[in-house]
């Protein structure tokens, strides 16, 4: 037997379930009750849409996301996501959802067109449907014959940054007001998202440039060292090799002084010619060391050239030596072109022809020849000779400034670290190939800028 | 050991300075013979006797080396390098006569066992001097170990 109290309870209880059930049928079939079911799923999915777009720093994946999660909730056709630029005089199109999109992305229009442009300039929503068209008659391409759409402003933390524009229902007829709420809700909820992944944007920019700069400082600041140690060489050897021919001046200057006083006259004349030479020798040092910092400072602009037909024009400078020691100069033609200061690669040509000449020794056919060599590291220009050779032990010295392997030889010793400096100037770099000892020398040269293929001159 | 006709051994690619050394030295007191060669590859050969000087009659070993820096060839540094090196010539004094004031090279050349350092003057009275004093020094006050 029940108790009168279990009775009442069971009472409440049946109550309660039918109230429930009532509820539940209210929810699913009135009108009202649809809406707030819809709204609830909306919600959550505007919840979870905005959670995926934080946590989202690649801009281009973040501009993205928020046009395919904005087609998803307003349903429609197309979404669009005109973005300002910096000087905010025009918008171009971030992201776009749809079907053909992708000639929409990166075109550019002026913010006082279309109707993206009316949202920008006005920070207003925009919405019309099949009954209130769109009173803008200046539209976009894309916006042009659309029966409806729904546009809304998105605002950074100081200033509107861009909007979102959604064209065309789904399944025809016009977007409602409800669709403006979602879409405004939406944007309010993405656009710290999209400015936040913006900055982010900006800092990694930032970041990459000024890793490039600090890059850019060490290559300059081992450039200026290496020119540094260039300049002690310089000093050093301008100062011993200037300082030389001084000694000889002042030397015999006052010994001419002593003898003319002893009344010795026989070694005047011989003394004389040494002020003399001394004198002339000083003056070639001046010459050069003034060429020499010519090369630095006065760089022609690199052009392409037939470097067969500077090599033709360096020989013909020394049309006169070449005949006298009835040298044989071979040019090969087919020679890449290469892209330099053309006066001063034919100023190397010259140098290195010169100096073949010069070191010919007494060979019986003596033989020059200009050409290009394919080597596998990375192909460079040569100078061949039959003539002395280069010992290999001095391979690396003879390019140094004011260095003669023979102080009898003519000339101050300048002529290959003037080579050796164009070629530097240019990026490339120089050596000389050769057993020594008569067997004649090879020096070849890179040009960073000599094309692989060979000219069809 | 006074009285005997000294060697020196003048290496020195420059020929004027070489004759302006040489010219000098004739003028003092101690009677001497300068040998000049004219790079470091020539020194080399007459200080081992190789080559050309293979013959010991035409290389008398130095009482002195009076050595440039600066040569073609082998420079002096080099040179200085394989004297020190060397059991036979290590004790012969190296002068070094130069035309660098570079502390680079002072330092390169003493630490390389060098025996004096002396930098070529160019006023004419003071190169005069010095090689009037280096004779005297070198020549004369010093006692040689051979």
């Amino acid at each position: 037997m029940k108790s009168k109290s279990d009775l009442h309870c069971q009472e409440l209880l049946n109550s309660l379930r039918e109230e429930n059930a009532l509820l539940r049928s209210v929810l699913e079939n009135t009108e009202q009750g649809k809406e707030i079911v819809q709204q609830r799923e909306e919600f959550s999915l505007l919840l979870t849409v905005s959670k995926l777009i934080v946590s989202e720093l690649n801009l281009k994946k973040v501009f993205q996301l928020v046009a395919n999660q904005a087609r998803d909730i307003v349903q429609a056709e197309l979404v669009l996501v005109p973005m300002l630029n910096e000087s905010r005089d025009r918008y171009t199109y971030s992201a776009a959802a749809g079907d053909d999109v992708d000639d929409i992305l990166a075109v550019s229009f002026p913010v006082d067109k279309g109707m993206c442009g009316w949202v920008l300039q006005n920070e207003r929503s925009l919405m019309f449907g099949a009954s209130s068209p769109c009173w803008l008659d200046d539209k976009t391409v894309w916006e042009e014959g659309q029966q409806s759409a729904v546009l809304v402003p998105l605002f950074g933390r100081k200033q509107i940054i861009g909007g979102l524009s959604a064209l065309g229902k789904k399944g025809g007829g016009s977007f409602t007001v409800h669709d403006l709420d979602l879409l405004t809700m939406f944007a309010n909820q993405v656009s710290t998202a999209i400015e936040n992944a913006i900055l982010f944007q900006q800092v990694e920019q930032e970041i990459e440039v000024r890793k490039q700069a600090e890059q850019t400082i060490k290559q300059q600041l081992n450039d200026l060292e290496r020119k540094n140690a260039e300049l002690e060489r310089f000093t050093y050897t301008v100062s011993h090799d200037l300082k030389s021919p001084l000694i000889t001046i002042k030397g015999f200057l006052g010994t001419l002084v002593s003898d003319a006083k002893e009344g010795r006259f026989d070694r005047m004349e011989s003394d004389i010619t040494r002020i003399a030479n001394a004198t002339d020798k000083m003056q070639s040092l001046l010459n050069d060391l003034l060429s020499l910092s010519r090369i630095g400072r006065i760089v022609n602009p690199p052009i392409e050239f037939s470097m067969a037909q500077a090599a033709q024009e360096a020989v013909e400078l020394l049309h006169a030596p070449i005949q006298e020691k009835k040298i044989e100069v071979l040019i090969d033609h087919n020679m890449p072109t290469a892209f330099a200061d053309k006066q001063r690669i034919r100023e190397v040509l010259q140098n290195l022809v010169e100096n073949a000449i010069k070191y010919m020794g007494d060979q019986a056919r003596p033989q020059i020849q200009i050409g290009y060599a394919a080597r596998p590291e990375e192909g460079a220009f040569f100078v061949k000779d039959n003539g002395m050779g280069v010992d290999p032990k001095y391979h690396q010295r003879i390019f140094g400034l004011f260095e003669k392997l023979d102080s009898g030889s003519m000339g101050t010793g300048i002529g290959l670290a003037l080579v050796k400096r164009i070629i530097e100037l240019h990026g490339g770099k120089i050596f000389v190939e050769s057993a020594g000892n008569g067997q004649g020398a090879t020096f070849l040269f890179t040009l960073p800028g000599a094309s692989s293929e060979r000219s069809l001159a | 050991m006074k009285g005997e006709i000294l060697n020196i051994l003048l290496v020195e690619d420059n020929e004027d300075h070489a004759e302006l050394v040489k010219r000098n030295f004739q003028h003092n007191c101690v009677a001497n013979t300068i040998h000049h060669v004219k790079d470091g590859e020539e020194a080399l050969n007459y200080l081992f006797r190789r080559g050309l000087y293979s013959e010991p009659s035409k290389s008398p070993k130095p009482h002195l080396v009076l050595l440039d820096l600066r040569l073609p060839k082998v420079d002096g540094i080099a040179v200085l390098r394989e004297i020190k090196n060397s059991e036979a010539l290590k004790t012969t004094p190296v002068v070094i006569l130069t035309s660098s004031e570079s502390d680079n090279d002072i330092a390169k050349a003493y630490s390389s066992n060098a025996n004096s350092y002396v930098v070529k003057p160019v006023d004419f009275q003071k190169f005069t001097q010095l090689m009037k004093d280096l004779g005297f020094y070198w020549l004369g006050w010093n006692e040689n170990p051979l």
